[in-house]
């Protein structure tokens, strides 16, 4: 997967809100398990609220090649 | 070749004074003299601990504990599998000893957690995880939390039915003298203990606990022999698999477990099980085939999985009641699981099974195991 295939589109299956997250993350640190539009899974740091299953928005990679999922148009 | 189970020791679990070391010779002096003297001079130890050195400050174990014991001399060897390193050991040691490369072995498994922050715990535990989930944060309870939704959504089981597992495990431990919690829980305790990673409350998840068990294996008879025996690793990445609502190494490691021992899953009497999250309990029973995909919580709600049911499950406590030293939890299960064969469970015994089976979670289901033990007729 290439940066250049970013943003991509991708439905949220389970997110999760993390109390105690490891040393560099601060709390509440919320993660999902997403399914982006080519049907691949990624693991994704959520920006915002905490989703639902089934919520949609977009998937994005920032410098440090970490997955960010957004609602979309947010 | 049949390797029996001749003795077995356990070190109290809990928040322990003593150091690693000391733990694991608890629990190997007990399983030592536990056995019939013609037992008692193993020719190997086999010593599981999956992080002695960034938990407790030691390195080099096997010596440490072969001195302890007053084995040294004696060839030793080091296991390690992530949470599941206690099962690991135990399987080596079995191999070596069925392989006639020994008569007999000790094996000790242990861990001292309570010594770190639970932070500190946290950063360690995660290093068994993908670079990947790392990078991004991820940590043991919040990828479980994801498999648990994943579980939970897909069989529309509200969290709140979860609480459940953490009551019926934590009432067992209650009566379990070597278990970490010596108190019975309420269904509205745990569904109101503060939130760890969502949907999962502290009481679904076992706890940072110091502890050691331990099992001395023959080629020469014993209560308790080893029916089989399986295993399996998955990807790393949990997210890339396919299926969440089960561990598919959990699920081949109990197909090669079933075949190794020409036993069925309706043969087992008695099931310990990798509760480290309360909805891991209905993944794991599924995954060993007890019940079908889906049906655990009504398989539960029957009784099915009680002290007085057709599979007691967990009749110890679990890992909920038990706690969980992380190293030790695989080779205690199996320890349960011949306390019940061989009659010795005390106000925990689940009638008189012939049969038991120990399932056990590596990482965050990357690397599990599954034993078969049974009763023999005569103790050796």
């Amino acid at each position: 997967m290439t940066d250049a295939g970013f943003p991509l589109k991708a439905k949220v299956l389970a997110a999760t809100e993390l109390m105690v997250p490891p040393h560099g993350f601060s709390p509440p640190h919320r993660l999902a398990l997403v399914e982006s539009e080519d049907g691949t899974h990624n693991l994704a740091i959520v920006d915002g609220e905490l989703p639902k299953a089934g919520e949609a928005g977009e998937l994005n990679i920032d410098a440090e090649h970490r997955m960010h999922w957004t609602v979309r148009g947010k | 070749m049949t390797v029996f189970v001749s003795s077995i020791g356990i070190a109290r679990f809990g928040r322990r004074s003593e150091g690693l070391v000391e733990l694991l010779a608890e629990a190997g002096k007990m399983a030592l003299e536990g056995a019939p003297v013609r037992h008692r001079a193993p020719q190997a130890i086999f010593v599981g601990s999956m992080a002695a050195g960034p938990l407790a400050g030691v390195e080099n174990l096997v010596p440490r504990v072969a001195a302890a014991l007053g084995l040294t001399e004696i060839p030793g060897y080091r296991i390690e599998a992530a949470s599941a390193t206690g099962a690991a050991v135990f399987h080596s040691a079995v191999g070596a000893v069925a392989s006639q490369m020994f008569d007999s072995a000790l094996v000790v498994a242990g861990e001292k957690m309570t010594s770190c922050t639970t932070q500190d715990v946290t950063t360690v535990l995660s290093r068994s995880l993908s670079p990947h989930e790392i990078l991004h944060g991820a940590t043991m309870p919040s990828l479980a939390a994801l498999v648990s939704s994943t579980y939970l959504g897909h069989y529309s089981i509200p969290i709140e039915q979860i609480g459940r597992v953490t009551v019926d495990n934590r009432a067992n431990a209650a009566k379990n003298p070597f278990a970490h919690f010596q108190k019975p829980v309420t269904l509205e305790e745990v569904n109101t203990s503060r939130m760890v990673s969502t949907p999962l409350r502290l009481l679904h998840v076992s706890a940072v606990s110091d502890g050691a068990a331990a099992a001395l294996i023959t080629r020469t008879g014993g209560k308790v022999s080893v029916a089989g025996m399986g295993q399996a690793t998955d990807v790393l990445d949990v997210v890339s698999r396919k299926d969440l609502t089960g561990f598919r190494a959990t699920r081949l490691a109990a197909m090669r477990a079933y075949e190794s021992s020409h036993l069925t899953r309706k043969e087992v009497g008695v099931a310990e099980v990798h509760d480290a999250f309360a909805p891991f309990e209905l993944i794991d029973i599924e995954d060993l085939g007890l019940c079908g995909p889906g049906e655990a919580l009504g398989w539960l709600d029957k009784g099915h999985g009680m002290l007085s049911g057709s599979v007691p499950v967990n009749p110890s406590g679990g890992l909920l009641g038990r706690g969980h030293p992380v190293g030790v939890s695989g080779l205690v299960q199996i320890a349960e699981v011949y306390r019940q064969l061989s009659g010795e469970a005390g106000p925990l015994q689940a009638g008189h099974p012939a049969v038991g089976i120990a399932q056990s979670v590596g990482g965050l289901g990357s690397h599990n195991f599954v034993t078969i033990l049974r009763r023999e007729v005569a103790g050796g």
